[in-house]
């Protein structure tokens, strides 16, 4: 593909018109008074990026989320795409046999569940995942409330469980899903650092023990930063407080762990989690999550999670290719897709670290930290046209000057993908000047 | 418009952003991450506080902050700036 020229990224000529290389998400999350209001800011600021052909988000696939997509801008632009930018880990999302229970249950039950799943939208293939999904977690006598999105579950289930007055205590790294939560059940929210226990201990020790229900949260793989959730040091913590406990496995269920039940599981924690939280969007290739917990708690949150109750259960189509991916992940075939993914992240990593900044990934997410947020915009763009897609992100979902681009590693990837996507960052790293100084 | 009512401003906008905090514990020394504020809070607090003095400060400037202090003479001489221009 030839390679239109490009606005220089560090030009500073003045802006005839909204600057999109100073685009960064927290400008348009509020309006100060007495200026255009931030809608009509944010849609100018799009509409440069996109007039001048460097807009490279909501840029439509034109085929499913394999390792190398097709993809086609607005403007007519195709672009053919080496994928590291969807978490489609184990290929789940276009797997035959799971595609082929899917169309399966299309033909039975229809294209939706058309109703609340407290009141007719509950459908046979829903019980049958929920069984599934009790079994696969080695807790059979567990409750399972299914959610028509991973994201639902988290401020479903906070919102439903803790009430005004009581504390939800986070990590600070949480996924906004739960520090919404927190938000919606009115409760007082607490942060701790990263994945430290002391600092955890800290927090509990200031909040003391009342009549008050604590709730700590946290992940088994943080998102932004690709690690994993220290629960080994911060269960025990928590517990000793007497608060409850609630672990995110949305980038680790079905991916590691003996049984690939995920991090709580390879950290021997599992059986002291209260509300586990998964997702159906990653490993699963899908759409839709699950709380797990104790069957009463499950059976509250299906009537008290609002965003559940007043909203569609998860579609029959989806709902079969989950469970016969559920079956498939706990199958010799899952385990040997783990060990490929997990030997795949850690070509990629090895192959970039030392050389760009990693921070602390030790999962199949590979942050490359390129700091300015100033480079989002025209770095997105040059990736997507150097025939590369990583997830780009900036704060505030991610501190200050700490903006990245994500590559997520899948068990599909072949070696020779890996390297090229990793020679592809070391030109960016170097056209955009962020090598580290040792390598460059 | 003096540092202290400035100050005042962003005091008042942390308080009710951020739970838990004792007013005595926010001083211009502390960073709001230091008193428990999420990078949304962050937002929020920096937001509401310009709304409030009508003072508009470049986003690339918010980056090289530390701590409550430098927002405060920040927004102070951006003031300044803006009274006089």
């Amino acid at each position: 593909m030839a390679e239109p020229e490009r606005q220089s990224a560090t030009s500073n000529s003045p802006p005839s018109r909204p600057d999109y290389r100073e685009f960064t998400y927290d400008m348009f999350i509020t309006s100060a008074e007495g200026e255009e209001s931030e809608v009509v800011r944010f849609a100018n600021t799009v509409n440069a990026a996109i007039a001048d052909g460097v807009y490279a988000y909501e840029v439509p696939r034109l085929e499913a989320q394999r390792t190398e997509v097709k993809a086609e801008r607005p403007d007519g632009l195709r672009l053919n795409l080496l994928n590291f930018a969807s978490y489609n880990y184990l290929g789940y999302a276009h797997h035959p046999a799971i595609i082929a229970a899917a169309k399966a249950a299309l033909d039975q039950y229809g294209l939706g569940a058309c109703s609340s799943p407290v009141q007719a939208g509950t459908l046979g293939l829903h019980t049958i995942l929920e069984k599934k999904l009790s079994e696969f977690l080695g807790r059979p006598d567990t409750g399972v409330s299914l959610f028509s999105s991973g994201y639902a579950v988290n401020t479903g289930t906070i919102s439903a469980l803790i009430k005004r007055g009581h504390f939800v205590v986070a990590d600070r790294s949480s996924h906004i899903s739960i520090l919404e939560g927190a938000q919606l059940a009115r409760a007082t929210l607490r942060l701790f650092e990263h994945n430290d226990p002391a600092s955890l201990d800290a927090v509990l020790t200031e909040i003391g023990r009342g009549t008050q229900r604590v709730l700590v949260c946290t992940e088994g793989v943080f998102s932004a930063e690709g690690d994993f959730g220290a629960l080994d040091r911060i269960v025990p913590v928590a517990k000793a407080h007497g608060a409850q406990l609630l672990v995110d496995e949305a980038h680790s269920f079905l991916l590691c762990g003996p049984n690939g039940r995920g991090v709580a599981e390879m950290m021997e924690v599992l059986d002291q989690v209260d509300y586990l939280v998964v997702t159906f969007s990653k490993a699963l290739g899908a759409v839709g999550g699950a709380l797990i917990a104790r069957s009463d708690v499950a059976r509250y949150v299906n009537w008290y999670a609002r965003c559940r109750m007043f909203s569609a259960a998860i579609d029959p189509a989806v709902t079969a290719g989950v469970t016969r991916g559920l079956e498939l992940g706990a199958s010799r075939e899952g385990a040997a897709a783990r060990a490929r993914l997990h030997a795949n992240a850690s070509l990629l990593r090895s192959l970039l670290d030392g050389k760009v900044p990693l921070g602390h990934s030790e999962s199949w997410i590979v942050p490359v930290i390129f700091g300015a947020e100033s480079l989002i915009v025209p770095l997105s763009d040059w990736l997507q046209r150097h025939g590369l897609d990583g997830s780009v992100m900036s704060f505030p979902a991610v501190p200050m000057n700490e903006a990245r681009v994500r590559l997520f590693v899948t068990s599909e990837h072949s070696e020779e993908q890996l390297r090229r996507c990793a020679s592809i960052i070391l030109r960016a790293a170097a056209e955009f000047d962020f090598l580290l100084k040792a390598s460059s | 418009m003096t540092k202290d009512h400035i100050f005042a401003v962003v005091k008042k906008y942390l308080l009710r952003t951020i739970d838990g905090v004792n007013p005595d514990d926010v001083e211009p020394s502390k960073s709001m991450k230091d008193l428990g504020a999420s990078s949304l809070d962050l937002v929020e607090i920096v937001s509401l506080s310009m709304r409030e003095l009508k003072v508009k400060v470049p986003r690339s400037e918010l980056a090289k902050l530390n701590n409550i202090g430098g927002l405060v003479d920040l927004l102070y001489s951006v003031s300044l700036e803006q009274s006089n221009g």
